[in-house]
């Protein structure tokens, strides 16, 4: 893949193919924590990290059990658990990085190891690239993993700020909550939907 | 069956603010499933899954400890996530290749994993089967009532069965944004009946 190619692989996955409004994964933790702007960035920003991260341990390993191994039933299995691994290690060492985000945040545990955004890239890695037809290779799972990282991260910020704002407006009570989050969270993709005819959809 | 475990599979599927976890758990499927057909594959996907999952938990729940619980029931969940997509590609390779990465999805699914922690490593077998068959079956009803009013407005069909003689009365109704409002207004819908029935009103 050329760099312009790459480019575009990108800015598919931070835009058109958002992992959290167009793919919808990872909504259980915008939904706990979309009332608090700062919580859901700092959420946001770990998530990034696992997924840029453990994308990078997961796509070797895979082509490992898949294509040396010869056992593609194993794939779910050890992304799982290679995912799950990077995510406990990038929580035990937030308290010794950033003390602030470990004060907003406690004990993450819920909102990043258990958040489907993470496994659903690597899935997604794991297949064919729909712009070159072939399976992706490791820059272009690099990309896609980080890009769509930015791309949770500002979507996520975007929803709860969105939510913040409404909660001093007088929604009617059945709304409130969860229903009025993924309304928010739906306008902002009939938005994002607009960019469409940029890239290439899978 | 003792009064504790009745109240316990009441507390998770009507008391305990089941509409944020099965909002959250429905969200991926929103994002593919656009006929009852898909919705009825994948809840099946997903009581495969759950009921496995809990039931697998419940039995080694006594040598799980305390810091690799977390990873033994994703693992478990995994497990049970590949076959559901190993089944679903053999009984049904169209649908399954149109959910493709979703079903093995399933292994991060916010309810089998809460479901996991909450109920399962606390409950003996037969509770957990049947905590697992009744949050299925919530699970299928309101995934296949809102994939229904979606297929209605998108296509004009239901299963896949054209009634109405239109191509595509609201061919938006087929975008993940949209589907993202359908399942708030859902989510509203579940709000104020639960409200109505005498919830604390806040």
């Amino acid at each position: 893949m050329t760099g312009t190619q790459l480019l575009q692989l990108g800015v598919a996955a931070a835009c058109v193919n958002n992992i959290l409004i167009s793919r919808m994964l990872g909504f259980e933790s915008v939904l706990e924590t979309a009332r608090d702007v700062r919580k859901t960035a700092w959420v946001g920003v770990l998530v990034a990290v696992c997924m840029t991260i453990g994308g990078a341990v997961a796509w070797p390993l895979d082509r490992l059990v898949t294509v040396s191994l010869h056992a593609p039933w194993a794939s779910t299995l050890t992304l799982v658990m290679a995912l799950i691994g990077t995510c406990m290690l990038v929580e035990s060492a937030l308290p010794l990085l950033n003390a602030r985000a470990h004060a907003a945040l406690g004990t993450p545990f819920r909102l990043v190891t258990a958040n489907c955004a993470i496994l659903g890239i690597a899935l997604i890695n794991t297949g064919v690239n729909p712009a070159t037809g072939r399976p992706f290779s490791y820059i272009e799972a690099m990309v896609n993993a980080a890009a769509s990282g930015i791309g949770f991260l500002a979507a996520s910020v975007l929803i709860a700020a969105a939510c913040e704002r409404m909660e001093r407006s007088a929604i009617p009570a059945a709304l409130r909550g969860a229903p009025i989050t993924l309304i928010t969270a739906g306008l902002l993709g009939m938005a994002i939907a607009g960019f469409g005819g940029m890239v290439v959809k899978p | 069956m003792s009064t504790p475990f009745i109240e316990e599979v009441r507390r998770g599927t009507v008391t305990e603010n089941p509409l944020l976890r099965l909002a959250a758990s429905l969200c991926p499927s929103m994002a593919v499933c656009l006929s009852v057909g898909d919705a009825a594959v994948m809840s099946a996907a997903l009581a495969i899954v759950l009921i496995g999952t809990n039931a697998t938990v419940s039995l080694v729940r006594r040598i799980l400890g305390e810091r690799t619980r977390f990873l033994c029931a994703a693992l478990i969940a995994a497990t049970f996530a590949t076959a559901a997509s190993l089944l679903a590609g053999a009984l049904v390779p169209a649908t399954a290749s149109r959910l493709g990465v979703y079903v093995p999805l399933l292994a991060m699914n916010a309810l089998v994993l809460l479901r996991a922690e909450r109920f399962a490593l606390q409950a003996t077998m037969v509770a957990s089967i049947v905590d697992g068959i009744v949050l299925s079956a919530g699970f299928a009803l309101s995934l296949c009532a809102v994939i229904a009013v979606r297929e209605v407005a998108g296509a004009g069909a239901l299963a896949g069965v054209n009634f109405s003689g239109l191509h595509a009365p609201l061919p938006a109704a087929a975008l993940p944004a949209v589907g993202l409002i359908l399942l708030g207004c859902a989510a509203g819908l579940a709000q104020a009946l639960h409200r109505g029935k005498g919830a604390p009103k806040k």
